[in-house]
């Protein structure tokens, strides 16, 4: 019987309300007002600019 | 598209200027252009033998004297583009190209500069106030047509203020020295939706939006201190909880093509209604 072989899972996947990690060009480490700790993931991504 | 914009904000803070007289100067002497102070980013001299990119010439409007521009590439522009391209870390350039707070743009700049009149209406969830909003279609079939210059200003759907509870995903600073900030639902809430509302840059100091437009801003500057994004989008994980007042805004300038947003977020993004400008932040209420 052949048995069907799995497709290898993806290198890096996407999280919901990430940026895609190619994009990603270094982090960094915040901390809120309040002190609260965040992760701030710098990217390469830019808008068209405005007029 | 992050190394084009480099290389044009590279190109403008590096120009090098030449004044020569040509023909209506009594002499040829060279001397240099009277720039403002704070116009002035950077001095670069030219060596010999620099690749001259593009040349213009104008007369001045005061003196009939004809001036011819050389712009020259910047040294710091080429060793970027040799860099692996993982390594290319441009936040130092850009960041200095979009110091200022005053409002650099031209499209709808009426609207985006003022404050609607209207009663603030308060939504829990993003999705609930994209739910209120006029359809796409009816708005770039909009009568009368809304038109995408300066004087552009709020039309009747626009004139609605609003408060948002949201998480902030991800934010930039573009050109115009607007914040562009990516909002969404809670995290985990399904679907994910998002939707730009935008810290606009300063109108002039006597316009009667100036010190509500600046109050937010200055609360959106306190609150990242020397942590502000550039012009390329910055995420926040996880998610920052942040509540937004403004008022609301069509952008006819991406009602077609294109549309403005990070990749990852974009396709999740369903209109091009903006809170712009917000008049008011707050993070982690």
């Amino acid at each position: 019987m052949a048995t069907k072989k799995k497709p290898p899972p993806p290198a890096e996947k996407l999280k919901e309300g990430e940026p895609n990690p190619e994009s990603v060009v270094s982090t960094q480490e915040f901390v809120s007002p309040k002190g609260r700790k965040y992760t701030i993931l710098r990217t390469n991504e830019t808008d068209e600019t405005d007029k | 598209m992050a190394n084009r914009h480099i290389m044009r904000v590279a190109l403008l803070a590096f120009s090098v200027f030449f004044m020569i007289g040509c023909g209506s100067s009594p002499t040829n002497e060279t001397k240099p252009l009277p720039p403002t102070p704070p116009a002035v980013v950077a001095e670069a001299v030219l060596a010999p033998g620099t690749p001259i990119l593009e040349t213009k010439t104008f007369v001045s409007a005061t003196s009939q004297m004809t001036y011819k521009i050389e712009t020259v590439e910047d040294d710091r522009e080429v060793e970027l583009r040799n860099l692996p391209a993982g390594t290319r870390d441009v936040s130092p350039i850009t960041a200095s190209a979009a110091a200022g707070d005053s409002y650099m743009g031209t499209a709808r700049k009426a609207a985006k500069l003022s404050i609607a009149t209207a009663p603030t209406e308060p939504f829990a969830d993003v999705k609930d106030l994209i739910a209120t909003l006029p359809a796409h279609a009816a708005m770039v079939g909009h009568v009368p047509i809304i038109p995408t210059t300066a004087a552009s200003n709020r039309v009747k759907e626009e004139k609605r203020n609003v408060n948002i509870k949201a998480f902030l995903y991800a934010a930039s600073r573009e050109d115009d020295n607007d914040f562009h900030l990516i909002v969404g639902r809670a995290p985990g809430a399904s679907p994910a939706v998002y939707f730009t509302v935008e810290l606009s840059g300063l109108p002039p100091t006597s316009s009667a939006s100036f010190a509500t437009l600046k109050a937010a801003r200055d609360a959106f500057k306190a609150a990242f201190g020397s942590s502000l994004p550039g012009t390329a989008y910055d995420f926040y994980t996880p998610p920052i909880p942040v509540e937004i007042e403004g008022s609301l805004f069509f952008d006819m300038s991406h009602a077609s093509g294109s549309r403005p947003g990070p990749s990852s977020l974009r396709p999740k993004m369903p209109v091009v209604w903006e809170v712009h400008p917000i008049t008011k932040f707050v993070m982690e209420p």
